[in-house]
């Protein structure tokens, strides 16, 4: 069987990025299909449909389209491609760069944001190996969720409003608010509800603001929000900003993720 | 290698990173301190497209596919006609007619080399993705009238970009400018 040609993208530590072996299983057995035949399987939405071809191997074929003198395969899978990249775009329904966003206008920019820069890597790569494509072929929802975020900071610096001053909460983190960071992370039974339960709270972590998303993703990281030793990063240091203000954004948070998640279960019942 | 390559190179390697926890994070603020904010956006992202794509929970529809095509389609045209014909040629130093090419699609897209597009679709501040659905999309307008064409346009195959271009008869200084439009600025 012959190999397929390797990426070319080096990691910051100097190693070959590498296809999944399952993508890669995927491209020969792709290879037997007619042009039409892949097509037509690759609109197949559905993830679960046994039929169903990862976006990475459509990115290898496309990439393959550059020496055919004939563009409509080109187009074909370009077009494919464009609609998984849209689809991909709307998981993040819940961005808020403020409160007066509209968030379809935002999914529509991302789209935007994402296809074009999509767009100008293909165009490099037919003249010249594109490297940064490589993230496509291997993992694809993956590069695109980089370009988003990418597209996030970007319009987000653009359109970021004048910071407000956070005034410190008396008090210190009070013990209810300790059990319910411990609360968010139950026992659960089975590997399903253990999906439905971080689907849930990942979904409510989602919608809160940006300020309070990044400490309590940080906080389930296990990065400490203060601390004695210099040297250690704490959410205080990484944010610019004085343990007081973590300890309220947390407690914030805490308190809406508390509320949606119980408002999430009571519906479910 | 600039600092922000140096950054995308990162955010790309925790991108792909298999499988993606809490620890991952963990060790790559304690690495990279200093690009804490974006691993911890690109994070939160991250899992939300591991746990969709479990859940296999995307049935939404792509938003008013015809309705973008169709913008894509206006915004090319214009961009590439008229009084921004005139004034992306001046810009550039090119003939008319070379614009007018890419607006009436003379040219066979596979031919035309990648950095000029993407180039051209900056200058006529148009999106790369635009310029290739335009190109894509072959049921357009029926060609203009070029340039300082004696006739009615007909309807022809598509040239190559090289013969299009020979086609064109440009002079020196064309040429030159057609060098700096196909050069690849190496941004990201």
């Amino acid at each position: 069987m012959s190999s397929l040609p390797s990426l070319k993208k080096k990691t910051v530590e100097g190693k070959l990025y590498k296809r999944g072996a399952k993508t890669e299983a995927l491209i020969r057995t792709c290879l037997e299909l007619t042009f039409d035949e892949l097509c037509n399987q690759a609109e197949i939405s559905a993830r679960s449909h046994a039929n169903y071809i990862p976006s990475e191997v459509l990115v290898y074929f496309l990439r393959q389209t550059k020496t055919h003198n004939n563009d409509d395969q080109f187009y074909r899978l370009y077009q494919l491609l464009e609609k998984r990249i849209k689809r991909a775009c709307l998981y993040y329904s819940g961005v808020r760069l403020s409160d007066n966003d509209d968030p379809d206008v935002h999914i529509l920019d991302f789209q935007e944001f994402v296809l074009d820069d999509f767009a100008e890597r293909v165009m490099l790569d037919r003249q010249r190996y594109e490297e940064k494509l490589d993230t496509f072929e291997c993992k694809f929802d993956k590069a695109v969720a980089l370009r988003k975020t990418d597209a996030m900071r970007k319009m987000y610096r653009r359109d970021k409003p004048k910071e407000q001053i956070e005034y410190d909460e008396d008090g210190d983190i009070t013990a209810d608010v300790e059990r319910a960071l411990a609360e968010l992370h139950p026992d659960v039974s089975s590997i399903e509800d253990d999906m439905t339960y971080r689907f849930q709270l990942q979904r409510a972590i989602n919608s809160l603001p940006e300020d309070e998303r990044r400490v309590i993703n940080m906080i389930f990281a296990g990065i400490p929000s203060e601390s004695t030793n210099l040297d250690t990063p704490t959410i205080s240091k990484l944010l610019g900003c004085g343990p007081q203000t973590v300890r309220n954004r947390r407690n914030r948070a805490v308190k809406k993720l508390k509320k949606m998640l119980g408002t999430e279960v009571k519906d479910v019942n | 290698m600039s600092t922000d390559m140096n950054q995308d190179n990162i955010l790309d390697d925790f991108a792909m990173e298999s499988p993606l926890g809490p620890e991952t994070l963990l060790s790559y603020v304690k690495k990279y301190p200093e690009l804490a904010l974006e691993l911890t956006d690109l994070y939160h992202e991250l899992l939300m497209v591991d746990l969709s794509a479990a859940a296999d929970a995307i049935q939404q529809n792509t938003k008013s596919v015809v309705g973008t095509s169709q913008q894509n389609e206006a915004s090319v045209a214009s961009a590439l006609s008229g009084a921004n014909l005139r004034k992306l040629a001046q810009k550039l130093g090119l003939p008319r007619d070379y614009i007018a090419g890419f607006r009436d699609r003379k040219v066979r897209f596979g031919s035309i080399p990648g950095p000029l597009l993407i180039n051209l679709a900056r200058s006529a501040s148009v999106n790369v993705h635009q310029m290739i659905k335009y190109f894509q999309d072959t049921t357009g307008p029926i060609p203009q009238m070029a340039h300082k064409a004696a006739g009615k346009p007909q309807g022809s195959a598509t040239v190559e970009y090289d013969e299009f271009v020979k086609g064109l008869d440009l002079n020196e200084s064309e040429l030159e400018a057609l060098n700096r439009l196909s050069v690849s600025d190496g941004q990201d």
